[in-house]
């Protein structure tokens, strides 16, 4: 029984340190998860993108080395996001909070056209959840490392949260009844994608 | 001490319900920070319907993609990017979470081709995670899904200030329990600072 009660209570730490080291996330992830789902309801409006041409021969390295060669020279802000190739022309997107640069060079790779978007309020906030992959500033890598620790503390809530419940609720009726209704409900909606 | 269990019961019936969501949203967090985001498809099945389309009907793609998928009572998203139309013939692709269908044929002859791929199990958890519009031609279950979605997105602050509340009124708290709850909101709230204004 001894036994059974400290397990009880080393669960129970766990529960609530995961939720302790990971709460701002849980409050970033409602805020975000908020404004996403409601779009409609706040400022959709985005400020005009600034677009500029520059002088400048596009050197033959890897993406991330071409960042640090731009983010000098063009004052990029941010990190590399994405690159991609359209009809011959590869554009090349970088990211911060509050803005999005995409750098592209002409065919002759001697000039660099500079697209720099401001994000609105409501999309620099959102950025904070739509951040993912390492790699760029330590920041951006202890940020991501951070949400993975936030994404592993929800499977620790669930799983911690259903022993205690298992454990210190007598009557588990209620319980089982919920929980089986929120499964069938998601296994109902998985099925139907892929049979319908 | 009645506010105390109400809360507690609360906080446990919500989060029960909710698994299902909170294990979609933790494993589909985990997945875009390490696994590829390139859609990759498996064939299921390819058959020939039967059906006659007036070329002059449609203007667009898009028209045409939407006029096949209600007719076939397909459920999904049209996709422009993957479609196109010429003088002689056509491709059109609709997709959803599970299914993507891809429909091809030539103007004047009364058939298509209709073949069925499958999304990989991590786009579905991915989907689910962030599907909140309605899907066109879905049954009601899966447009609902965006409501599930907003109570679990509501849950997430009241499990937080339930669960500080639940901690402050604990026989058991400790300053070392405080000392995380300060030490890691801060740092946290200092770095999404740092990445606001120097990022």
């Amino acid at each position: 029984m001894a036994r059974r009660v400290n397990l009880y209570q080393l669960i129970r730490q766990i529960h609530m340190y995961a939720a302790f080291i990971t709460i701002t996330f849980l409050v970033m992830y409602f805020v975000t998860g908020y404004l996403m789902n409601n779009p409609q309801w706040f400022d959709q409006e985005k400020p005009a993108p600034e677009i500029k041409t520059i002088s400048m021969k596009k050197p033959d390295v890897s993406n991330e080395e071409l960042y640090k060669q731009l983010k000098n020279k063009l004052e990029i802000s941010g990190r590399f996001h994405n690159s991609w190739t359209n009809k011959g022309t590869t554009y090349y997107e970088y990211q911060s909070m509050l803005r999005q640069t995409i750098v592209y060079f002409d065919s002759t790779h001697t000039t660099a056209t500079v697209k720099v978007s401001d994000r609105n309020t409501m999309g620099s906030i959102t950025a904070y959840h739509r951040l993912h992959k390492y790699g760029g500033p330590p920041a951006y890598s202890l940020y991501i490392l951070l949400m993975d620790l936030a994404s592993l503390a929800l499977l620790i809530f669930v799983l911690t949260g259903v022993y205690m419940w298992l454990s210190f609720v007598k009557y588990r009726w209620l319980g089982v009844g919920f929980l089986v209704a929120g499964f069938a409900y998601s296994i109902w909606v998985w099925l139907t994608f892929v049979l319908y | 001490m009645k506010v105390k269990n109400y809360l507690l019961q609360f906080h446990i019936y919500l989060g029960l319900f909710c698994t299902p969501y909170l294990l979609i949203f933790a494993l589909s967090s985990l997945s875009f920070n390490h696994v590829s985001l390139k859609e990759e498809f498996t064939p299921v099945k390819s058959e020939r319907i039967a059906i006659t389309l007036n070329e002059d009907s449609f203007d667009s793609p898009r028209a045409l993609g939407e006029a096949l998928r209600d007719s076939l009572h397909l459920m999904g998203w049209f996709i422009p990017w993957e479609s196109h139309i010429d003088s002689a013939s056509f491709l059109v692709n609709v997709r959803n979470l599970g299914r993507d269908f891809r429909m091809t044929g030539t103007w004047g002859i009364p058939e298509i081709e209709f073949t069925t791929n499958s999304t990989r199990f991590i786009s579905m958890l991915k989907g689910l995670h962030g599907l909140h519009e309605e899907v066109p031609g879905a049954p009601w279950w899966i447009n609902a899904w965006g409501l599930y979605q907003d109570l679990t997105v509501y849950s997430l602050l009241f499990w937080v200030l339930s669960g500080i509340y639940l901690w402050w009124v604990s026989k058991s708290r400790s300053k070392s329990s405080a000392f995380w709850l300060i030490g890691s909101f801060t740092m946290s709230v200092l770095l999404m600072i740092y990445l606001w204004l120097a990022g």
